[in-house]
């Protein structure tokens, strides 16, 4: 009986009944929108700034990190097999890794950097990242920019290292670093020039900066690094990952004040809709109690009726945004990621959400329906 | 004979801005079962007062409201509830019928509120009929005549078996047809051996009644000859 007043009960007031579900599932479905905008806008842009480099060098204990940055002879040498090591280690907050082999080459009195890399990514590590730095075919060579004008050559043509030659497969513009003066060439092949097979100068990691702040994640990096490779150190490239965290924290907060406000705006509805239909429903409240109904069981049958509203639009909400995030996101972002689909670890989240917008815009309501003086309603005229 | 439910001397104060109204002045009465009290009284005597306060659902500022001898505002509020539910059937001039629940459903209500279950379709037909509302219950209140929703609203009352009906002005909104059947059978349940309390203008209510209180600015007094 109490389940079939609510129904009949919404019924009854079907135009209100419409009208909370709608501004709840509006609610629930923007939400539902901006947490995946949030979450695929912010792995574009996490894409986009993985193309600015690594933001984690990792080198022996013993090594100088001056050496690696200036490129000299002093650099220390260690085996390849490290980074292998490294991407087996899942609990290393790093899902990719790229092995690096370089020297200096004096080419026409000027210098350039020979640069082997080899990525090397994490057995979970998604097909889209693994494109970040593409392994270069064998006998092929990419230039930076300052380096191409230097060999005097663009893409298609051939230059010699060490009397072997390299088809240019790509020039990258400029980036006005040091990178500029770089020819990229696969690691093997570099290795094989230098006459160092096998080994390499360092490691550069992109540092995965999901789930906690910057320092977090960066303080449980070096805590695990020096756990599993006490042998070696990590340097941070503190503009790139702050770069990252910055842009991914900018727009989290955008989009999560403005489901702020809307929050709030369907509380208020909620909660003017609740009154009215407190004022509408006296009578009720009235013969209810003259009858031996008691309090609980007469504001159950509103709190019941908005809950169970709540989880309809809940469930609407969540197909709506999804559908919606599907539809308009896809062609806003810059940056491929992987497809945006329907994330089903939001389901508990949008209940929640529905439930305590429900439950903060009933309050007032359930206060002014217990403090109503049911002897004044039984006894108007 | 015992008293089903009785006032002593109950007292009954509203405060109107800085003036106070006495709607119950120390009124006294015992009414025992099979008895139909009549109170009548002009506009704002307290008459109604006097039935929520009868109902447990007002309590007097001095005196006492007695149910079979016992004090019912010195039970706590849930033993109250269980006295309305259980003992009391309130009628009240709006009839105040759950306008989105069907005739049937308004009178399974109060069965479904005093925690029966099962089969109440024979008991909510055999109360429809002798109310001459069997062929609506299954409308809802807004498509029937009010002299029809007065008589649902009865029906309600009387369902499930209270020892006491409260009744406010319960013809006073329907026509002569509709107020005799009410009339008859609420003149049937006091000869059952419940007792009614019933507040009405109507003279007829008046001359069948066991016994009649007048009430005046919330005072007992006699009845003026008319």
């Amino acid at each position: 009986m109490f389940f079939r007043m609510i129904l009949h009960q919404a019924r009854h007031k079907w135009m209100i009944t419409l009208l909370l579900w709608l501004v709840m599932t509006a609610l629930v479905s923007l939400y539902v929108y901006l947490d995946n905008s949030a979450r695929f806008s912010n792995r574009s842009m996490q894409l986009i700034m993985k193309n600015m480099g690594h933001n984690l060098l990792i080198l022996p204990r013993d090594a100088d990190p001056i050496d690696a940055y200036l490129c000299t002879s002093e650099q220390t040498l260690f085996s390849e097999e490290v980074t292998h090591k490294m991407s087996q280690q899942m609990q290393l907050a790093s899902r990719y890794y790229a092995s690096v082999l370089q020297a200096r080459e004096l080419v026409d009195g000027k210098t350039l950097f020979l640069t082997g890399i080899q990525p090397v990514h994490r057995r979970d590590e998604t097909a889209e990242k693994s494109h970040l730095i593409r392994e270069i075919p064998s006998g092929q060579a990419r230039l930076g920019e300052a380096a191409a004008r230097v060999l005097g050559v663009s893409a298609g043509d051939s230059i010699s290292l060490h009397s072997r030659a390299f088809s240019v497969a790509e020039v990258y513009p400029t980036q006005g670093t040091i990178d500029d003066y770089r020819v990229y060439l696969p690691l093997a092949d570099c290795q094989g020039l230098l006459d160092k097979s096998g080994r390499i100068n360092a490691i550069l990691s992109f540092l995965c900066l999901h789930g906690t702040s910057q320092d977090g994640v960066s303080r449980y990096q070096r805590q695990k690094m020096e756990e599993l490779f006490p042998d070696f150190q990590i340097v941070t490239q503190l503009r790139i990952a702050q770069g990252r965290y910055l842009a991914r924290m900018t727009t989290n907060r955008y989009l999560f004040y403005l489901l702020a406000i809307v929050f709030w705006i369907t509380v208020i509805v909620i909660a003017m809709t609740g009154f009215q239909e407190v004022s509408e429903r006296r009578r009720e409240v009235g013969i209810l109690l003259a009858m031996g109904a008691r309090y609980p069981h007469i504001t159950g049958l509103y709190v019941v009726k908005l809950l169970v509203l709540a989880i309809a639009a809940a469930s609407a909400g969540f197909l709506i945004g999804s559908m919606l995030s599907r539809e308009l996101l896809s062609p806003v972002l810059t940056s491929n990621t992987r497809p945006i689909t329907f994330v089903w670890g939001q389901c508990p989240k949008v209940l929640g959400l529905a439930c305590l917008a429900v439950a903060i815009a009933a309050v007032l309501p359930i206060v002014k329906l217990v403090r109503m003086d049911p002897n004044t309603i039984l006894t108007e005229e | 004979m015992n008293s089903v439910v009785e006032l002593r001397n109950a007292t009954k104060i509203y405060t109107k801005g800085s003036r106070d109204v006495r709607a119950a002045d120390h009124v006294s009465c015992i009414v025992q079962p099979g008895e139909l009290l009549v109170v009548h009284g002009p506009s704002g005597s307290g008459k109604s007062t006097l039935l929520l306060m009868l109902g447990g659902m007002l309590p007097p500022d001095e005196g006492s409201v007695l149910f079979n001898g016992r004090d019912i505002y010195q039970w706590s509020r849930a033993r109250r509830n269980r006295y309305r539910k259980e003992s009391v059937g309130f009628v009240f001039q709006r009839f105040f019928l759950v306008p989105y629940l069907t005739i049937f459903d308004n009178i399974r209500l109060r069965l479904i509120l005093q925690g029966r279950s099962g089969n109440m379709t024979s008991t909510i037909q055999e109360l429809a009929e002798r109310f001459r509302i069997e062929d609506r219950l299954d409308h809802r209140p807004g498509e029937l005549s009010v002299g029809e929703q007065q008589r649902a609203a009865v029906a309600r009352a009387l369902v499930g078996g209270p020892v006491v009906i409260l009744a406010d002005e319960p013809t006073g909104n329907v026509d002569e047809e509709n107020a005799q059947i009410i009339k008859t059978c609420l003149l049937a349940e006091a000869r059952n051996g419940r007792t009614v309390v019933m507040v009405t203008h109507n003279r007829q209510f008046l001359d069948m009644s066991t016994k009649h209180l007048y009430l005046m600015a919330g005072r007992m007094e006699d009845p003026p000859i008319l």
